[in-house]
């Protein structure tokens, strides 16, 4: 007998001091100055905020009295944050760069997270940094985009895992260059099944504007933005942190998204169970109290036992790539297609430098046989 | 605002255009960048309001005027002020003069 995931899905680990920054503005602050000690201290928080890419917010809640502690040191917070925001500064003048590029040569974008996130969403950009630049496109226009990043002089970080995978399957590619930094080029937004879906959202319809520097940066329109930031919230399994999860929260409050609206879409590419466990997650990890329609709603929402199955290989306790895939595959339309996308995922070409065929079929196994373990525990 | 000399101050008739910038607010300073150039620089909040004020339609005299409505007390520091952080616009390139 198969055993569903717990509905509610298990969280993604909490990190101590983080949530409650990545909280500031959306929950209750602390009743009490909370004491620095009790998260090893001062330098050790700035530290930890700095790479997690929060001093931004750090810096906000320090000035709203959250903290109390001998040790605390404004000048260190405020490098901290000066750095940081240099550098969302150096990927922001990058992205226009990018945008300016795309559009140039005809190449249908939006840009994403960073930059998109930053502006649409916080009430100051300097609690969202960031410092690279993504892009997502449409499939037909991958090869094009690569060539296009190709002639800028960036360098693809892992190469094609065989030719014509990345148009038609491919998740995204990472590229670095000296002039543009690390430019992330999306295909899907999501791994396996989820981002599959949500490309069914249309991510490139009805493009929104950001007015950045006197120039214009398109950017995901509000509903489809939240989706799929909630998607991504649980997507990522364990490795979810605080501040996507402020991201999502702060997504799906923009004005002009309505929760009605919102489930809809979800409902229309088979997300509703996704969205719903994206809220949830969101709403207990960072303590959000609210008679947010879409919280109510995503609390009192009963997941299908299909749906729990398909959400299972994004949970923490259950995250497996080879299974997100499996499911990606078993959606994929024409029997041509699964056996190019299989061999693609199974057999990457020599060249590619992907782990050899032994080692990856080794994993997989493990991989699966862990999950019906685990689920018949 | 930054240290200049004064003795190269322009004439008051003269009319500059910020260039497209993008900036952060970190405390009292703004953080701003060139968008064509990339140049990077930190000033306080007050000088950001005169690099505002130079939209390519306001003369130095005028833009002296807009901000001195602010605070007609100060107007003379003020004057002083945004000549000063005229001039070190110009030579950090973050404004163009218009002919």
């Amino acid at each position: 007998m198969v055993r569903y995931a717990p509905w509610p899905l298990v969280v993604p680990p909490s990190q101590p001091f983080l949530d409650d920054v990545a909280a500031w503005g959306l929950a209750a602050p602390p009743t009490t100055a909370l004491e620095t000690e009790s998260f090893g201290g001062w330098r050790q928080m700035v530290t930890t905020a700095h790479a997690a890419r929060m001093p931004g917010l750090l810096a906000k809640t320090l000035a709203d009295g959250y903290w109390q502690g001998a040790d605390i040191d404004a000048s260190m917070l405020h490098e901290s944050l000066r750095d940081r925001l240099t550098m969302d500064l150096v990927a922001e003048r990058r992205a226009l760069i990018v945008t300016d590029h795309f559009t140039r040569h005809g190449i249908r974008h939006v840009i994403f997270k960073g930059v998109a996130y930053a502006h649409g969403r916080e009430v100051d950009p300097g609690c969202r940094h960031f410092d690279d630049v993504d892009v997502v496109v449409h499939g037909s226009d991958f090869p094009r985009a690569k060539t296009l990043l190709d002639d800028l002089g960036a360098r693809r970080l892992y190469p094609e895992p065989r030719p014509g995978f990345d148009e038609r399957f491919g998740k995204g590619a990472s590229y670095i260059s000296d002039e543009l930094g690390a430019i992330d080029l999306h295909r899907m937004v999501a791994t396996g099944w989820a981002g599959a879906r949500l490309d069914e959202a249309g991510l490139l319809e009805n493009v929104d504007a950001l007015d950045l520097g006197g120039r214009k940066i398109p950017v995901m329109e509000p509903i489809t933005a939240a989706l799929v930031t909630c998607v991504r919230v649980v997507a990522g399994g364990s490795a979810v942190t605080a501040r996507e999860m402020r991201d999502a929260a702060l997504a799906w409050q923009v004005p002009g998204v309505s929760h009605i609206a919102l489930i809809n879409r979800a409902t229309d590419v088979q997300l509703g169970a996704m969205l719903a466990a994206g809220v949830r997650n969101t709403v207990e990890r960072l303590g959000l109290v609210s008679d947010d329609p879409l919280i109510q709603w995503s609390m009192t929402y009963v997941p299908t036992k299909r749906e729990l199955v398909r959400l299972a290989p994004y949970t923490p306790d259950g995250w497996s790539y080879p299974r997100q895939l499996s499911m990606q595959l078993r959606d994929m339309p024409g029997l041509k297609n699964k056996a190019r996308f299989f061999v693609g995922v199974a057999l990457p070409a020599r060249a590619s430098g992907r782990a050899p065929m032994r080692k990856r079929i080794g994993s997989a196994t493990r991989d699966l046989l862990g999950a019906r373990e685990r689920r018949a525990s | 605002m930054a240290e200049v000399s004064h003795s190269s101050a322009r004439h008051d008739d003269r009319v500059f255009q910020a260039r497209a910038t993008i900036r952060r607010i970190l405390d009292d300073d703004v953080l701003i960048v060139d968008v064509e150039t990339g140049e990077m620089l930190q000033i306080n909040r007050s000088a950001m309001l005169v690099l505002d004020a130079c939209d390519g339609q306001r003369s130095v005299a005028e833009v002296v005027a807009h901000l001195a409505r602010r605070q007609p007390d100060s107007a003379a520091a003020i004057a002083t002020d945004v000549r000063a952080a005229i001039e070190m616009f110009c030579i950090a390139s973050f404004l163009d003069e218009l002919t």
